[in-house]
Parts: C-alpha cells; structure tokens; sequence
C-alpha cells in the first residue's frame, strides 16, 4: 500500500510528521506518532520484529547517549514547569525513537531511485545533486568494505590471544584498524571513487537541462494528496485529544 | 582478425593530437594521428603509463571537457553537431573506465542500465526494450533486473559497466582495460560482447595491456610507446610479428600463436612470410610441429611452459597449516572443508573464478577471520598480508613509523627498499606512493624481517602490464629465497603458473585441485578444472604437449 504512493507524497508526510515531533512537547502527541508507524510498519509494511529491531538498534544507541543527561542534570524549560528531569529524558527517548521509526518507514517502502526520479522531475532539484547524493548512497558500502578490509589486514599483523597475556591481546585485537591514518587512507580512496563516478556519470548524459522522457514516472494522484491530508489530520487530533484529557 | 579491409567512412579523428596534465612537465600523450572509421576496432596499446587512456579520455572529449589538462592538435566528429552544455563526444560515445566499479551509481541492475538512456531523454518503452535486450545477451546474461548492484561481484559489477555502454547503442564504444579483473573465461565472454556491438555497427576503441585478447577481435593495433608516442599502427597480422620477432621492453603479452611462430621462424623450422589471420599463423606452428618434435619442444620454451613444467621444490617448515577449515559469511559457507600448508620458502598460488573464495582463503591464513569449523596453525611471527588495495595495509603517517609499528630497524628497512628499488625518504607519507610502489613497500619490508614468515598477497598482478609482473616474479623469488612462504591470489592462471611453484584451484569456495603448477596448466587446457585455460596452455596443449612429461 505505502509503496505504491508518490515519493514525494510519502517525504512530505515523513518531513511533517518529523517536524511536529522535534516541536512538540506533548508526550501523548509523540507516543501517538511512534505508535501508529509502529503498527504501520508491523501491519502493512510486515516487517519483522527482528528486522526492525536491528534498524531502530542505531537509534536507541544515540536516544540512550543523548538523554541520561537529564537524568543528572535538569532540563532549565521543563524545569520551570516543574517537571522533573526524567520526564526530560522521556521525551528526548520517544522523540528519538519516533523519528527513527518514520526514518525507517519512509527507507523500508521508498525505492531511492523512484525519489530521486522524483525529486528531478517534480521537486525540479538540479539533477546533478539528485544523483550525485544517489551515488553518494551507492559508495557507502564499498567504504565499510574498504574499512572491514583495512581492519582486517591491522588484525593479520597482530598475534592471535594467547593464554594469560588474553586480554591485552584480545584489547589489541578489539581496537586494529581503528587510526586515523587508516581512515584517511580510506577518504583517499573515496575521493577517486567519487571523481571518477563523476566523469562516468557527465559522460553518460548527466546534465542540468530538464529531462523529457517518462520511464517510470510517477504523477501525484488523489491518493496522494489524502495521504498528506490523512498525516495532517491525525497530528491536528492527537494534538486536540493530547489538550482535551491534558 | 583483419577481418574488415575496406575503407570506412571516418568516425573520430585526432590529429596531432597532444595532453599535457596540469603540475606535470611532460606530455602525457605526444603528437597521436588516428581516425577511427564507423564499425571499426581499434585495440590500444602500451606499458603502464604510456597514454592509452588518456588517448581514450581524449577521444571521447572527457579530457578537456571533464578533466582538465592542456590539449594540442584537435579531435574531430565528422557529422556531429556541437552541443552547446556538451562536447562532440557526448551522446556518440559511450566509455567504460579503468574502475568500472566506481562508475556505478545505482541500485540496481535495471536502473544502473536506464541511467544514461534516461538522461538522453529516450522514450519510455525504448528504455524497457533495450534493457530486456541487454539482459538477454553476454556479457550481462546471468543478471536480473530487479538484482541489487551492491550484491554482485566485481567481476559482475564490470560487466554490468560494459551492458550499461551497450545499452547506449553508442557509436563508438570505448573499454579501458575491461579484462584486468576478470579470469580467462569471463574476459574471453566480455571480448565477445564487444564483438556482438561491432556487428549492430559500432566503433569500438579497446584499451588494453593483454595484446593476446585484444587482438581476437581488433582491426587495428595502435602501440603506444613509453613516452606517449605512436610507435606502431595498423593491422595485428602486420604489427605482432615484428613486436615478437625484438624485444620491444613494452610489456605486451603477445599472442602464443605470434610468440611461437616467432620462435620457430629464428630456429629455422619457418621462412619469413606474411600472414592473413592468427589462425593461418596458428596452422603453420602446427605444421612444423607435427613434423617436427624438436618444433613442439621449441614452442613449449618459447611459451615459457618448459620452466613451468621443472619447478624447484624446496620445501622448509610449515608456516601455515589449515585442517579441515570452514568459513562462514551472512549464513553462507563461503569456505569449506579446506585443507592447505604453506612452507617456508614455498609459493603457492590460487586460481579460481570471481567470487570462488580466494580472498576469504587469504583473510583465513592472515589470522584475520575465525573458521567456524577445522583449525589453523600458525608459526613464526605473524603474517604480512598485502590487499588487492594496497594502501589500505599501511597505518602509519611516515614510512620511518610504519617501520617501527612493524618492529623493523629502520637502517634494515632502508636497505630493503632499495633492494626493491625503492628510494627510502623517512618523512614521506605512504599515500604519496603510487599503488604498484606501495605493495613493493609492503614486500621490502617483510623482505627486511630476517625471521621466516608467511606473506599473503591479494591479486597483486591485477593491472600490471608484462614489466609490472617480471619484477613481481623477482620481488617474489626474493622473498622466497630468504624463508618466507609466500601464498598469492589471481583470477589469471598464467601469471600465477610464472610466479608459483603449486597452485591450488578453488570453485564455490572448495578446492578442486592442488598440484604443482604445470599440472594444473595441462589440466585446465584438459578442460578438467572449472577455469578456463591461458591461452598459451590451450595452444601448447592443441600441438600435443603432455603437460610436466613433456
């Protein structure tokens, strides 16, 4: 269901609902947003809980550095309400979490070559940046590669754990590959990648003119629009419902 | 070969044509006339650094256009209209680079071969029927459309780049090197789809170091000299003779048909004459050779297979011993049930095809991945393992502190390096080394450890021309002579048969074969190893040579 809507439809309801949630204060506003992706994301989109636990690992990792904090040390705005400092660090969790899931939402039923396509020929973005970004995604995992080949290759020159000198080896093992001579040899290479996708990509048409054909176009249908309104409506509600029983 | 005589209506004409790169004092390219004609192939070749993509970036007008550099002398496109925002070029020609795999920017396989059709604004249906057409046909058969980009090997990612040119339907089609990380089987099946281009009517500019693939399937051969200069141009049949009969020093590697005639031309067993095809060549070596026996024992050293066919077996202490190892990646067995020991003072080379395990072998020996089943031992001080990237096996900011980091003295490393013929400067950065001086960095310095150990090199042959290899063989042998145990992956039989005395063939991640490496030769030209024979084998093998009995 979720797939067969424009993209551009789908990052505008994201760009709203994230918005809203970065803004709002109101914790039965975020719960509500987190909620209804999550059951978006389990009902329509099945993914498996497995799945979504290890997507939303990342976000609960930066939820948990950035909120302790305020367990410690209080928030001065909330503070002036009166509220204590967990309830700070609440908000900062859900909020975390909420955008995380609609991240996830818009990643897990987006395909990035149909929002790029769009973002050109609807948004109207300079194509060269569209798809620049688009080759960007593409170098990611040569880059991790890059990386787990250069870990790999500190971790040959070390010697395997032995038997009471364990655990200073096990450290040595645990940390190869991690300097930052190591990175910029790999920033070195991303740099030649990156030129040379460039060359590749002006000698195949890349350009800034306008393009004209239609394959795979999609045009932003009545669905589309509702889906928008849809987003909208709920946050007016949870927000309405959120002042009603506050 | 020759196989189109005729004189063709021009397509792209350079002439006088001269690059010179911004910071460097030399031209790249010297004064170069050539007109390439419609439907016609042209191979380029030279060693390593003579120009030949610079030739190729030039024609297409990418040098200037793209990448800057200060051109002399003029490239012309008879019939194409300059575009305003492009070069003559743009639209006409259609180029696959040295990296092939960096000029991937999509997903997946059906958007990577609609982005430049998409981006000349062809029509909707257009664009499907050209892609089912190029997944219908070599050298993209195998691929679906739906497949993800990042899933496939490197081998596969090159032949998308190649069906991605073609699906342009591009006037000329320009190739810089698209064999170098390919095995013999898939380089011959890439050849073949540029061969399937030229019969829809394209041009095809092929650059290359490999003149025993590149002349299947060129018109022409344009050799480039070290400087940059023309020295040869003009028919394969007219050119590779005169290149085999004196040693030129441009690190080709010739044709056996053209090596061997060559040879047996200098005996005596052949008169000078000329030649319309490879084949005819390849039938008057067969004749002297069937009547001759002292004729097929010329060829089979002139091939290089007789010192093959004798290796020196010194075998010292186990470095490297793996029982019944297994290794597992996402789930999958991509290692199994592999038994394998390294000596000291042994190479041991392995050949398989892409994605047949090599690398997994290599990081499983290094210490660097942990089999999931079967044990690894170890002995003497840990391994040196030099990857296919070599900059990635260097972490320290000057090479005096990589010395260190490696416990080397660095009056030891010093002289190390220069026995590899490296100038040592202490403060250098090893990034400011180029690739092919980094993994002789890396070589020099195990070289400078006087303790035995295993060195582990991932495809160090990859790119290099016929120069580039003889001094691999020599740093090789060095290391060898001094106790290390050397184990080296490549998906080209050939060059590990000249560097290795064992070779041992993976398929799907098992091994299949492990002997000495003229018996794997003759195997493979058997047809009895699932990896295509060098073309020197085949041809020794066709004439009757019995592999190490000969």
């Amino acid at each position: 269901m979720l797939e067969a809507r424009h993209p551009l439809a789908k990052l505008a309801c994201a760009l709203i609902a994230i918005a809203v949630i970065t803004v709002s204060e109101a914790l039965p506003v975020l719960l509500a947003a987190g909620a209804a992706t999550l059951v978006l994301l389990a009902t329509v989109r099945q993914l498996s809980p497995h799945r979504l636990l290890r997507l939303i690992s990342p976000f609960v990792l930066f939820a948990a550095l950035s909120s302790w904090i305020y367990l410690v040390a209080e928030n001065p705005a909330h503070a002036a309400l009166g509220l204590p400092g967990w309830h700070s660090a609440i908000i900062v969790v859900i909020r975390i979490l909420a955008i995380g899931l609609i991240a996830i939402a818009f990643a897990e039923t987006t395909q990035p070559a149909d929002l790029a396509r769009a973002l050109v020929l609807q948004a109207h973005l300079p194509r060269r940046f569209v798809y620049g970004a688009l080759a960007a995604v593409q170098f990611m995992p040569a880059l991790v590669e890059d990386y787990r080949m250069a870990r790999l290759t500190a971790l040959s020159s070390l010697p395997a754990a032995a038997p009471g000198r364990g655990l200073w080896q096990r450290w040595r093992r645990l940390v190869a590959g991690m300097s930052p001579d190591v990175l910029v040899a790999i920033m070195a290479g991303a740099l030649r990648r990156a030129g040379n996708a460039a060359v590749s990509m002006q000698m195949r048409g890349l350009a800034d003119k306008p393009l004209t054909n239609t394959w795979r176009r999609k045009d932003i249908t009545a669905a589309d629009r509702a889906l928008v309104g849809l987003t909208v409506l709920f946050f007016c509600t949870a927000y309405v419902l959120a002042w009603v029983f506050a | 070969m020759a196989r189109r005589v005729s004189p063709r209506e021009p397509l792209v004409e350079a002439r006088g044509l001269a690059v010179r790169f911004p910071t460097e004092t030399r031209d790249a390219l010297r004064e170069i006339d050539l007109c390439v004609g419609q439907g016609e192939c042209v191979a380029v070749l030279g060693p390593s650094g003579s120009g030949k993509s610079t030739l190729a970036l030039a024609l297409t007008g990418a040098i200037p256009h793209l990448i800057a550099a200060e051109c002399r002398g003029s490239v012309h496109w008879p019939g194409a209209c300059k575009q305003p925002a492009g070069f003559a070029g743009a639209g006409r020609a259609a180029m696959v680079l040295q990296d092939s795999e960096a000029q991937l920017v999509a997903l997946t396989v059906e958007e990577e071969l609609a982005f430049a059709l998409e981006n000349r604004s062809l029509p909707g249906a257009e664009i499907d029927r050209r892609i089912s057409q190029v997944l219908s046909c070599p050298p993209a058969q195998g691929l679906f459309a739906g497949q993800a980009t990042l899933s496939l090997s490197g081998g596969w990612r090159q032949r998308l780049a190649l069906a991605a040119a073609l699906a342009e339907n591009p006037a000329l089609l320009v190739i810089d090197e698209p064999t170098a990380h390919l095995e013999e089987g898939a380089a011959a099946a890439a050849l073949d789809a540029v061969g399937a281009a030229r019969k829809a009517g394209a041009a095809a500019l092929l650059v290359e170091h490999r003149a025993d693939l590149a002349c299947r399937i060129a018109d022409r051969l344009l050799v480039l000299d070290r400087d940059g200069g023309l020295m040869h141009l003009g028919p394969p049949t007219a050119i590779l003779p005169a290149l085999a009969s004196a040693p030129s020093g441009l690190g080709l590697r010739m044709p056996p048909e053209v090596q061997a005639h060559a040879a047996l031309r200098r005996a005596g067993f052949l008169p000078a004459q000329t030649f319309a095809s490879l084949e005819e060549l390849a039938g008057s070596v067969a004749a002297a050779c069937t009547a001759d026996a002292a004729a097929l024992r010329l060829v089979v050293d002139s091939l290089g297979l007789s010192r093959i066919a004798t290796p020196a077996v010194r075998r010292g202490l186990p470095l490297i011993e793996c029982d019944a190892v297994e290794i597992e990646r996402g789930g999958r067995t991509v290692l199994g049930a592999l038994d394998f020991t390294v000596h000291a003072g042994e190479v041991v080379g392995v050949a398989g095809a892409n994605g047949a395990g090599k690398t997994t072998l290599l990081l499983a020996a290094a210490g660097s991945l942990t089999p999931c089943r079967g044990r690894i031992v170890r002995s003497g001080p840990p391994p040196v393992f030099v990857p296919q990237s070599p900059v990635l096996a260097f972490s320290a900011p000057t090479l005096r502190q990589e010395a260190e980091r490696r416990r080397l003295d660095w009056r030891q490393a010093e002289a190390a390096l220069e026995a590899f013929g490296i100038t040592a400067d202490p403060a250098r950065h090893p990034l400011r080394h180029s690739q092919g001086e980094l993994r002789r960095i890396a070589l020099a310095l195990a070289f400078a450890d006087a303790r035995p150990r295993a060195v582990l090199l991932d495809e160090p042959a990859a790119g290099l021309d016929q120069n580039g290899l003889d001094h691999l063989q020599r740093d090789v042998a060095r290391l060898a002579s001094r106790g290390c145990g050397v184990i080296l992956i490549s998906h080209d039989l050939d060059v590990l048969a000249s560097i290795a005395s064992r070779i041992v063939v993976l398929a799907h991640g098992r091994c299949v074969a492990d002997d000495h490496a003229a018996a794997i030769l003759y195997q493979a030209a058997e047809g009895r190893l699932p990896i295509a024979p060098p073309p020197a084998a085949a041809l020794a093998r066709k004439l009757g040579w019995r592999g190490a009995d000969a």
